[in-house]
């Protein structure tokens, strides 16, 4: 039983961060109906620029951090100006094409600089493993899930308790309806990009410290992205969450009771399996057609 | 008395076919102006190119003195100018007061901020909204189906909801695209009455798309017939009724 609980507790924080990543996808999908297949690229670039700043830059952690969700925010501004709007009148592909290359330039980039180097990402605080009842609770574990818990209440409650969140949902159900009241639709699409990607930055930063830091380390994460959303329902913000959380624990359990080597593919695994028995997911949405 | 709307040489090229040309007339505050024509005569087209969804290809458009010309559609509607579309406008999923209250926070500019720092002003203009958006739903008799999503309302409750939507935010100049079509007679005059009382009472401008003829007789200061893209006669609709020229468009060559 404490097996079991301990490795509850770690996918949990693991799941944590696919959640982010699966939301930071969502967040983009909905607003956009792009599915961003460079997104785990973007999640590595967040990390690295965390890396530069602290490193060669000498900033304090929390600055670097900061600083960095910064740079991805207006990254995602500038990639849906200068990338995605000219092709906007263009067939869907054209997206999916735009959006692996910009993700493969990124990665090439980081191999570029860092030839294939494996690097140590200093740990933000440390904090010695306590015990609660048999329970171990590292640090990290501590850290990831405090900050994804705080971060996931400000989205949800800006989303479903704001004015803003209240504009934002309704672009997404129709943007003729909300160029109609008076939104700028292409302006919410920018912004969206750049959230989408700040939020990225963020799963990136606080997954580096465990996973260490190389310019392939969005890959894995872009399909746990995945699973996570056609688990939670592709498009459905809660089950981005949820769909994340499960994955996360689902992988630690896989690799623990079954086959270790069951771990890496868990994914995959959940992907194809939702798809032939449930196909929209636990929360999944009807799909509505946009007039 | 000086014109809410000035449209002056207005022409629309669509690679090559001309849908408006030259296109001329002034708009007032508290008129009921319909824009009548046969098919394709252009009506949705001099519509969408005052809001901004179609570029003129030559001329100008000012509201209030102010050109409208070039600017996007979500500039035109936050300067006062708001339409509505036959279909599509709404979010499917909000109930019809949220769609009434989300035309509302884009124009409460206290926005986001104001409401999270619990700002006095933002929240008396929330409560004003959510007052004003309970009245007109009730005036039209969606009182009871104020909380329910829009996706499960009828055809012409939707339109109704839109309609209200746009009223809520109480612009200077609504255009109206077939504003009673798939509504029962009686829904019909008590819209049409509406839409009177808001340009009568309020001094709306209000221009409103119609195919149905006694309607536009009836409940219209002014009317403008286009045809093939021209407008062929303005005028009350007792001087429109007698025009030689819209006979001929309607019936055909006399």
């Amino acid at each position: 039983m404490d097996i079991f609980l301990q490795l509850t507790l770690s996918g949990l924080s693991q799941g944590a961060i696919f959640a982010l990543i699966a939301l930071s996808l969502t967040v983009v999908y909905r607003a956009t109906t792009i599915v961003n297949f460079g997104h785990g690229d973007f999640v590595m670039a967040g990390a690295f620029f965390v890396y530069v700043l602290v490193i060669y830059v000498e900033l304090p952690y929390v600055f670097a951090a900061i600083s960095a969700v910064l740079i991805m925010l207006g990254m995602g501004l500038g990639v849906s100006r200068g990338f995605i709007d000219p092709i906007k009148a263009g067939p869907h592909i054209g997206f999916a094409m735009m959006s692996i290359s910009l993700g493969y330039v990124l990665r090439g980039g980081a191999r570029f600089l860092w030839g294939r180097e494996v690097f140590p990402m200093p740990r933000v605080f440390d904090i010695e493993p306590f015990f609660i009842g048999n329970l171990v609770v590292t640090g990290d574990v501590l850290f990831i899930s405090a900050i994804v818990a705080v971060f996931l209440l400000i989205f949800f409650f800006i989303f479903y308790r704001t004015t803003t969140g209240v504009i934002i949902q309704a672009v997404y159900q129709s943007e003729r309806g909300a160029t109609l009241i008076g939104v700028n639709v292409r302006a919410f699409h920018q912004s969206m990009w750049g959230v989408g990607l700040a939020m990225g930055a963020l799963a990136g930063i606080l997954i580096a410290p465990i996973s260490l830091l190389h310019p392939d380390l969005g890959a894995t994460f872009l399909i746990r992205g995945f699973a996570a959303m056609t688990l939670g329902g592709f498009g459905s913000l809660g089950g981005a969450v949820v769909g994340g959380l499960l994955l996360g624990v689902a992988e630690q359990l896989f690799g623990f009771y079954i086959n270790s080597s069951l771990q890496d593919i868990t994914a995959y695994l959940i992907i194809v399996a939702v798809l032939v028995i449930r196909p929209a997911g636990l929360f999944g949405r009807t799909v509505t057609v946009r007039v | 008395m000086e014109p809410l709307l000035k449209v002056q040489g207005l022409s629309v090229n669509f690679s090559g076919l001309k849908a408006l040309s030259d296109v001329t007339f002034d708009s007032f505050a508290g008129e009921v102006r319909a824009v009548i024509g046969p098919n394709g005569a252009g009506k949705t087209t001099l519509f969408n190119a005052i809001s901004g969804y179609v570029p003129s290809t030559a001329g100008q458009i000012f509201f209030k003195g102010e050109p409208l010309h070039g600017l996007a559609p979500h500039d035109i509607s936050v300067k006062g100018v708001r339409r509505t579309f036959q279909t599509g406008g709404l979010f499917p999923e909000m109930s019809a007061l949220e769609n009434v209250l989300a035309g509302l926070h884009v124009q409460i500019e206290s926005g986001f901020f104001g409401i999270v720092l619990g700002l006095a002003e933002a929240r008396e203009a929330e409560r004003e909204g959510i007052l004003r958006a309970k009245r007109l739903l009730d005036l039209m008799d969606l009182g009871a189906a104020a909380e329910q999503p829009v996706k499960d309302l009828s055809g012409g409750q939707q339109r109704m909801v839109e309609i209200v939507r746009t009223l809520a935010t109480e612009p200077p100049l609504l255009l109206l695209d077939e504003p009673v079509v798939g509504l029962s007679p009686p829904m019909r005059d008590r819209m049409m009455d509406i839409i009177r009382r808001l340009a009568g009472e309020e001094g709306i401008g209000i221009m409103l798309i119609e195919h149905v003829i006694d309607l536009v007789m009836s409940g219209s200061d002014t009317i403008v017939v286009l045809s093939s893209g021209e407008l062929i006669a303005e005028g009350t609709p007792e001087e429109v009724r007698q025009n030689r020229e819209v006979l001929e468009a309607y019936l055909g060559h006399a």
